[in-house]
């Protein structure tokens, strides 16, 4: 299984890794429990900063896609082909918008909904 | 007497299996390459001229041609030499070595001047997009692990039988000849680490050409690692049986197995055949 990916394309380089990967594990090219390559080998073969890949590793890490077993490696995630369809962007997306329609509906001004959506984002316990 | 019979038909196959067979077998290749896959179809497979590559050919078999003429006048300088030879003492053992390792710099010459070509290709590469396999490179994917044991066993084999048969005093030529295996075997780790998470040297081999010399260069280095053991624990072993006068048979046999499974392996595993060549055609412009 190969991926490839594309310097000029606009889309983040880490976010093709991603997208990549996602991909390959939705149409089966790679199976739950098969080991991915070392973040130094991706990172060689596609001529990448090993940061990049680290970065791109750590998002499919949170999304529950890849799991990282120490010294022995980078593994396809058991709940891996469920966890690449779910569209994390998608679902914060649908939350804001809904919690944004109920303040209007409420009667709050979109200056109001800014700076409480500010506020919270630089609240200690976020 | 016939440790000479002896000797001159392992030179005589010395000189023709390394300064012969092989580079005939190199220059076939390199002629089938240029027939098959013309700079006209396959630009990124000439990041020189053609004139270049066929001049490099040309004085690849030229060295060669001289490297012969040497080794046959050698063979009559020991010929001369050793008329007065009784036979049983060590006679003209590092002729074999000496020669062979001259032997070896036209293929030396041939990797440097790949190393350049791989430069020049990754200096001309254009393409924005790269490609690369999800399945990792691991050590025991291309080497089984008996051999890597076999190899080990064997170096910790030869160090233990040299200090044996010294009485477990490390002489300056066993510490020499450990600091030597050390290095040897520290350059073999370091290309090994290089050739499975390093950067690939050509930027258009395809991922299934990078594995398969992943796995000849991995196999080979194994080989190559028990036959230095095994060589040196042949030397020890005439050294202490006093058997001096067969190590310039071991010599000229040893340079002959390393390029069995070097050069030779190289070629019986790289195939032209399973290479895909496709990736040094020209890209397509899209108007």
């Amino acid at each position: 299984m190969e991926i490839t990916i594309d310097i000029e394309d606009p889309m983040p380089l880490f976010t093709q890794l991603v997208e990549q990967i996602k991909s390959a594990i939705v149409n089966r090219k790679i199976k739950p429990g098969d080991s991915l390559p070392s973040i130094r080998q991706l990172a060689n073969d596609l001529e990448l900063n090993s940061k990049t890949v680290a970065k791109a590793y750590k998002l499919l890490e949170r999304d529950l896609v890849i799991q990282s077993k120490g010294y022995r490696g980078t593994f396809v995630h058991p709940e891996a082909i469920i966890n690449s369809k779910m569209d994390l962007n998608a679902d914060v997306l649908a939350q804001l918008e809904q919690a944004i329609s109920a303040c209007k509906t409420a009667g709050v001004t979109d200056s109001e909904i800014r700076i409480a959506f500010s506020n919270a984002m630089n609240s200690k316990n976020n | 007497m016939s440790i000479h019979i002896l000797f001159y038909a392992l030179f005589l196959s010395q000189i023709i299996l390394i300064s012969y067979y092989y580079p005939t077998q190199i220059i076939k290749r390199i002629e089938s390459v240029i027939k098959n896959f013309p700079p006209e179809n396959y630009p990124k497979l000439y990041p020189e001229s053609i004139e270049k590559v066929i001049a490099a050919k040309v004085r690849y078999q030229f060295l060669n041609q001289i490297i012969i003429v040497i080794g046959l006048i050698l063979m009559g300088v020991y010929a001369f030499m050793s008329k007065d030879y009784d036979g049983d003492k060590k006679f003209a053992e590092g002729l074999p070595l000496m020669f062979g390792m001259v032997q070896f710099i036209p293929f030396m010459m041939i990797e440097i001047s790949g190393f350049r070509q791989f430069k020049l290709m990754r200096k001309a590469n254009k393409s924005t997009s790269r490609t690369a396999g999800l399945a990792p490179r691991k050590l025991f994917d291309y080497v089984s692990p008996i051999s890597v044991i076999t190899a080990i066993i064997l170096l910790f084999g030869y160090v233990l039988f040299d200090l044996y048969i010294h009485d477990f005093i490390f002489t300056s030529d066993i510490i020499i000849k450990i600091i030597t295996l050390c290095l040897v075997h520290a350059l073999f780790i370091a290309l090994a680490i290089g050739q499975l998470t390093g950067k690939r040297l050509d930027p258009h081999q395809a991922v299934k050409d990078r594995s398969q010399q992943t796995e000849f260069s991995l196999q080979s280095m194994v080989a190559v690692s028990m036959l230095v053991s095994l060589f040196f624990i042949a030397n020890s072993a005439v050294d202490f049986f006093q058997l001096g006068y067969l190590e310039i048979l071991i010599n000229s046999i040893y340079f002959q197995v390393i390029a069995f499974f070097g050069i030779g392996g190289m070629l019986r595993n790289i195939r032209l055949d399973n290479t895909n060549f496709d990736v040094y055609k020209a890209e397509k412009v899209t108007v």
